[in-house]
């Protein structure tokens, strides 16, 4: 490691200057700094042949996106570049980096591997400190460059940020549109992060909404019209088949009262749990839980008002929902295991809906509706402090966090010619960064995974 | 020490390919659903290479590495992975699918709206009463959205002065003010304006990070500047602390040369810098 | 348990005002063309006795509610009233009843308060005689609105519950 040889050295000159060595240093406190991204170049990964150039062009644009995208990088531009990568086990010449203005230096090679797959190495360098930073090697089949470029991404994004990335991971959504005769449609879609990949896991013969993934990225629970009103059900993403979990009719695993709906049903962090608002026989809606493994289901609240929406804590031990008991709908908290009672953790002035609990645990998001506007915000989960508001617009909905806490994915819509139009959304904690996600047409209800891995 | 990251990311590829557990129960199979792959990658880690550098660079600070000469000690990086990769993950098939293109186009913050007539708001219940607040953890929002504000407010005005470098400040800080500021605020808003604080990390306050600089009568550095706490900083499994290490001593290195006034080098040749958000808190 | 109703005079006759305006300018829905208070028997020239065209006509196939909420004003009870007089006239008939809502409102919460007001339909269509065996309900929520605008008169029309006959209607 140079830098304990450095700092060896350093000893070495100390103890040769006796006025240094008695010399006290000058105290400096630094308390504050900029929050300005950190600059990258991203040179295009090198390949050994015309396609593997390709793919390492390829490879490197996702990276790229992905990086500038969360705006805690910006990347070079890359005519600016001075020295050309030929070789990534060669040491760059950092002053060629330094002096564009990097202060991280991302190099890769594409290769081919005898068995025909794809070998991606790269090395992030410190351009300032001339060390390296990380230095890994991926494989995998040709047509799974892009998940690569994902796992690049987040291998690089956590080396410079500390937390982990959300790059490779995949966003569950409802596509809206309408039939020839007019009526909407609801289906659910799937695509990558980045919007690349999108596919559609129902068809539109009956509205699909509010998807919600399960902890291993495998399953989806969402609301289904299959049996003509709503249901929760269970889709497998990997073999697409897909089951109802309650329903009056006869197919499913647990029956509720007749004409009892049952709506969005979210995971527990160990997978083991789902809370989800089912209606009983009297209309109102009550939080249930259900257990996956004996697929048994029990009432977690019994008020005559509506209790929906429930969300877990990321320790599994305490649910967040909506209740209209004390009259406009606000946002209350509750051990998961039963037995508490509920507390208000919503105070301000308006409505309050759609709370999701941060995976870090301290934040619950959510919508607040106030004087017709629509509102993205959070709170802390125990309701101490002022609640802050990310987003306002015509209509907000269904926000859903990355699986870091950094970002909140959400329904925006927009009052339309045709009635209102949705979108998909995107925000960081700090309010800054709003984009659009890539859905190709209008877009609701998303749901992003956990890391894939 | 990052190998310890390395290989529980390979350790978390392999347990994935051990097993991906689902419930069997399936009441319907759609015939529009497609499979969606998930396919694995596997992670090996690559040897820490120290290669020769093609041409030496032109001006360098003293560094132990000979120059041309590769380094016996580090193998180049080997064709196959040094670690044996975990075996065969399962490969499903893939589905192609048209691909858009992934970057989404920036877009234009939310216009000022036309406002709909609002709709009758069901009036309030009585307000319950808040919690107070109990503790002070965690990320505090308010401040850092602040924070984020200022710092773009900083970045535009800079950016509109097309300054070549930033000699102006320098100056302002260093030649003129020299008998009035003291050492302590010269240094201070120069290295402000180099780190990257760690704001936007759970509790930033735990983050502090003290560097020790050895600089040239010129303002230059003597030598790279050094963690006074290195066992601390680098051992720590916190990876904000690491990244926090980073942050401190590249505005260390980046904020180089420093003006100062010469006739007190004596009192800067050698300073230790304590990078510590809490220092400002209330 | 029972319904119930959150009923505070007041606001109930908020609500009132706003429902009974639902205007008659919603072509989307076919039949639906004149306003749930309006109707007549019907006359020499009216639709065959017992057809979903009579039903409509003669009672009404919908009924308005306020804003956020799933309590039966004067004029829904007035009209659910003619649909069982209708309904307990032609005895085969069966139905749906689908809750509605506007845009202004989250989607699971709107599921949840579309199952409410078409619960308030059937239980006051039971509770003058129409065996609960004929009625089943249905939430769209915000999902198939009828009244394509974003304003408070698209609104108000959108939050409906409306009784679809599914069986046992003279074709």
């Amino acid at each position: 490691m140079p830098f304990f040889r450095r700092l060896a050295l350093a000893f070495l000159a100390l103890s040769f200057s006796a006025a240094a060595a008695a010399q006290e240093p000058l105290r400096v406190d630094v308390a504050e700094g900029h929050l300005d991204p950190l600059p990258i170049a991203i040179p295009d990964f090198t390949g050994v042949d015309v396609e593997t150039r390709a793919t390492g062009a390829d490879i490197t644009r996702v990276i790229a996106a992905n990086l500038s995208g969360t705006a805690l990088f910006v990347q070079i531009d890359p005519a600016a570049y001075i020295e050309r990568i030929e070789d990534i086990d060669l040491r760059p010449r950092f002053q060629d980096w330094r002096i564009i203005g990097a202060t991280a230096l991302l190099v890769g090679r594409v290769t081919v591997q005898s068995d025909g797959r794809l070998l991606v190495a790269f090395r992030l360098w410190d351009a300032r400190l001339d060390e390296q930073l990380l230095g890994l090697q991926l494989i995998t089949t040709p047509e799974n460059w892009r998940r690569v470029a994902h796992r690049v991404s987040d291998a690089v994004y956590q080396r410079l940020t500390g937390e982990r990335g959300y790059f490779d991971t995949r966003i569950v959504y409802v596509a809206e549109g309408r039939d020839a005769d007019g009526t909407p449609t609801r289906r659910l879609a799937i695509m990558d992060q980045d919007g690349a990949n999108p596919s559609f896991l129902t068809d539109r013969s009956y509205m699909a909404l509010l998807p919600n993934f399960s902890p291993s990225a495998q399953q989806v629970t969402y609301v289904s019209y299959i049996e003509g009103s709503a249901t929760t059900y269970l889709y497998d993403l990997e073999t697409g088949r897909q089951e109802a979990l309650f329903s009056s009719g006869g197919r499913s695993a647990v029956r509720v009262e007749s004409g009892g709906q049952s709506l969005s049903a979210r995971f527990s962090p160990d997978g083991d749990r789902l809370a989800v608002s089912i209606a009983g026989r009297s209309g109102g809606h009550d939080i249930h839980m259900f257990d996956l493994r004996t697929r048994t289901l029990h009432r977690l609240t019994s008020h005559p008002a509506d209790d929906v929406e429930p969300s877990f804590s990321p320790d599994g031990r305490q649910i967040v929902f909506t209740s209209s008991r004390g009259g406009a709908t606000q946002l209350y908290v509750m051990p998961s295991g039963g037995g508490g009672e509920a507390q208000r953790i919503s105070f301000g002035e308006g409505r309050y809906t759609s709370p999701v609990w941060s995976p870090r645990g301290d934040l619950i998001a959510f919508v607040k509706q106030l004087r017709g506007r629509f509102m993205l915000g959070v709170v802390r989960a125990d309701g101490s402090g002022e609640e802050r508001i990310l987003f306002e617009s015509y209509f907000v909905d269904t926000p859903a966090w990355s699986p870091n806490g950094r970002v909140l994915l959400f329904t925006r819509g927009e009052m339309a010619a045709q009635g209102m139009r949705s979108e998909i959304w995107s925000i960081d904690l700090t309010g800054h960064n709003l984009r659009r996600a890539p859905t190709g047409g209008p877009a609701s209800d998303p749901a992003w995974s956990p890391l894939i891995d | 020490m990052r190998a310890g990251w390395l290989i529980s990311i390979s350790l978390h590829a392999g347990l994935f390919a051990a097993g991906v557990i689902y419930l069997p129960h399936a009441a319907r199979v759609l015939s529009d659903s497609p499979v969606v792959p998930v396919e694995l990658v596997t992670l090996a880690e690559v040897t820490n290479i120290r290669a020769a550098r093609p041409d030496p660079e032109p001006v360098r600070e003293p560094e132990p590495e000979p120059e041309p000469e590769p380094e016996p000690e580090p193998e180049p990086l080997p064709a196959q992975p040094p670690t044996p990769e975990p075996e065969p993950e399962p490969e499903p098939e893939p589905e192609v699918i048209h691909d858009p293109d992934p970057e989404p186009e920036p877009q234009p913050e939310p216009e000022a709206s036309r406002e709909p007539p609002p709709p009758s708001v069901r009036p309030q219940r009585p307000q319950p009463q808040r919690p107070q607040p109990q503790r002070e953890a965690g990320l505090d929002l308010d401040r850092l959205s602040g924070l984020v504000d200022q710092a773009r407010r900083e970045r535009e005005t800079q950016s509109g002065q097309t300054r070549p470098e930033t000699g102006d400040r320098r100056e302002a800080a260093g030649a003129g003010d020299a008998m009035t500021a003291t050492l302590n605020d010269v240094l201070r808003s120069q290295l402000r304006r180099c780190w990257r604080m760690p704001a936007d990390a759970p509790n930033p306050e735990r983050l502090g990070v003290r560097v020790t600089l050895r600089l040239n009568r010129d303002g230059t550095l003597a030598e790279p500047p050094a963690l006074s706490e290195p066992g601390r900083v680098r051992a720590s499994p916190d990876p904000y602390m690491r990244v926090a290490a980073d942050n401190a001593l590249r505005a260390a290195v980046e904020c180089a040369p420093y003006r100062l006034p010469a006739d007190r080098y004596a009192e800067w040749r050698l300073i230790e810098v304590n990078f510590d958000m809490s220092l400002s808190r209330r | 348990m029972k319904i119930q109703f959150l009923i505070v005079a007041g606001l109930a006759a908020m609500a009132t005002a706003c429902a009974s305006r639902p205007p008659v300018t919603d072509t989307t829905t076919g039949p639906t063309t004149t306003g749930p208070t309006t109707t007549q028997p019907t006359g020499p020239t009216g639709p065959r006795d017992g057809s979903i065209e009579q039903f409509v006509q003669v009672a009404g196939d919908r009924v308005f509610y306020g804003f956020d909420r799933y309590d039966l004003t004067p004029e829904a009870r007035e009209t659910l009233r003619r649909q069982a007089a209708w309904l307990n006239q032609y005895p085969g008939v069966s139905i749906q009843i689908a809750g509605n809502c506007d845009e202004r409102g989250t989607r699971e919460y709107n599921l949840a308060l579309g199952h409410r007001r078409a619960n308030a339909a059937r239980d006051y269509l039971i509770s003058q005689g129409v065996s609960a065996s004929r009625i089943s309900t249905v939430s769209y929520g915000k999902e198939r609105p009828t009244c394509h605008e974003s304003n408070e008169r698209c609104w108000a029309v959108n939050r409906n519950a409306t009784t679809v006959i599914t069986g046992g209607a003279v074709g």
